[in-house]
């Protein structure tokens, strides 16, 4: 369903993917497992169009991305890892937009909206303007609106960060469901290993744009003799602290410096 | 045309629920139609050239549409600030529609304080 084939990514001298390979199966759960800074996002970016490789191919459902990116945009729903909603509009109103430009049928619409809103507990707060919501729904609303056009595949980034226990586990319990009875095939990237372990079947541990180790959650904690998922995950990338891209000032600064030299 | 549809709908909803927009930028033109219209307009009229503020009226309506356009042209800028433009930028749909429909919404939105203005000034004279 998703092929990676060599790919790479520089930023100038920086190589932020180092010339991935890996293949991701039709109903599977893959989850993309890596310190912060480990080319994760940047991995996402050129698998749903929104960044050319460097170097390497990839195909979507079958298609290049780069060669035909109206084609797999219609096939995938993804959730960024930073917020995306219209704040100013309600929920209903995010997902009726979305629905639109998606070319979903009124029809059909309707009724996926009110199964999606249901299914994630936000459908008594449907008319509320989303900038009302805590953290947690806003995210579940952008799950909710990623599977609106049922796409084959869901991008999840990051999904739970910045979540409470209790709507992280909602959360994974919910994917997991849509998964199983809709068959939709997920592609997530975090950085809890009880969450990748929990809910992935199979896991790809990457560091510094490269992968260091994939299998099943078993697989990988055989393979280092660690006891648990986060020893094995320790194992592989090292124990250093990396740089976070912090919210700072400074980095806001830098967002609003790359917004003008655009 | 539905795509084009609902970016328009969604820049007019936007428009209409920020009553700070709103306000705000009534005031502007509002504050030069009145500070110059009635602090000026006896200087000017002593000058035997008749109504100053007929005189200002345009100016002020065209400032004003001026304005709200340089505005909803930043919105831009905020959605891609707060994130949605990337909702936009992974749809299936072409960028030229994208651009469409936020061009209308804009111009209707500016048409709209456009009129609002005017009718003020029709009201003052
Ligand atoms: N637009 C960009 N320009 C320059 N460097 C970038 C850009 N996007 C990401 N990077 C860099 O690429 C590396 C990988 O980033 P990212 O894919 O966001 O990591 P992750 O999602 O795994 O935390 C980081 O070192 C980051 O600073
Ligand atoms: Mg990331």
């Amino acid at each position: 369903m998703i092929e990676a084939r060599e790919l790479v990514k520089r930023f100038g001298e920086l190589v932020a993917v180092d010339g991935l390979s890996f293949a991701v199966a039709a109903g599977e759960i893959f989850a993309f497992l890596g310190p912060n800074g480990a080319g994760k996002t940047t991995t996402i970016q050129m698998l749903t169009t929104l960044l050319q490789p460097t170097s390497g191919s990839s195909r979507v459902d079958g298609l290049d991305p780069v060669a035909r990116p109206y084609d797999v945009r219609a096939r995938f729903g993804i959730v960024f890892q930073d917020p995306s909603l219209d704040i100013e509009l309600t929920a209903y109103e995010n997902l009726e937009l979305h629905g639109v430009l998606y070319h979903v049928p009124r029809r059909v619409r309707v009724d996926r909206i009110e199964i999606l809103l249901k299914l994630f507990e936000l459908w008594e707060r449907r008319d509320a303007p989303v900038k009302q919501f805590s953290g947690g729904m806003k995210r579940r609303l952008e799950i909710a609106r990623g599977l609106l056009h049922t796409p084959k595949i869901l991008f999840l980034d990051e999904p739970t960060l910045g979540l409470d226990p209790q709507s992280r586990n909602q959360l994974w319990t919910q994917v997991k469901h849509l998964n199983d009875t809709e068959g939709v095939t997920v592609f997530l990237t975090t950085h809890y290993m009880d969450e990748a372990e929990r809910v992935a079947d199979r896991i790809a541990i990457i560091d510094h744009g490269r992968i260091v180790a994939q299998g099943s959650p078993q697989a990988l904690k055989q393979q280092t003799g660690a006891d648990s998922l986060e020893h094995a995950f320790l194992a592989l990338t090292g124990a250093t602290i990396r740089d976070e891209r912090t919210n700072g000032a400074a980095d806001q600064m830098r967002q609003m410096a790359r917004m003008w030299s655009r | 045309m539905a795509v084009v549809y609902i970016l328009w709908l969604r820049e007019v909803k936007r428009y209409l629920r920020s009553r700070p927009q709103v306000i705000a930028s009534l005031g502007q033109p509002l504050l030069y139609l009145v500070v110059l219209g009635f602090g000026l307009g006896p200087v000017f009229e002593q000058a035997g050239r008749g109504s100053y503020l007929q005189f200002v009226a345009p100016g002020v309506i065209g400032m004003g549409i001026l304005f709200t356009s340089i505005f909803s042209g930043f919105g831009l800028l905020w959605d891609r600030q707060f994130g949605f433009l990337k909702e936009t930028l992974v749809a299936p749909v072409p960028r030229l529609q994208i651009m469409v429909g936020r061009t209308l919404g804009g111009a209707t939105i500016t048409m709209i304080q456009g009129t609002i203005v005017l009718t003020v000034c029709h009201v003052a004279l």
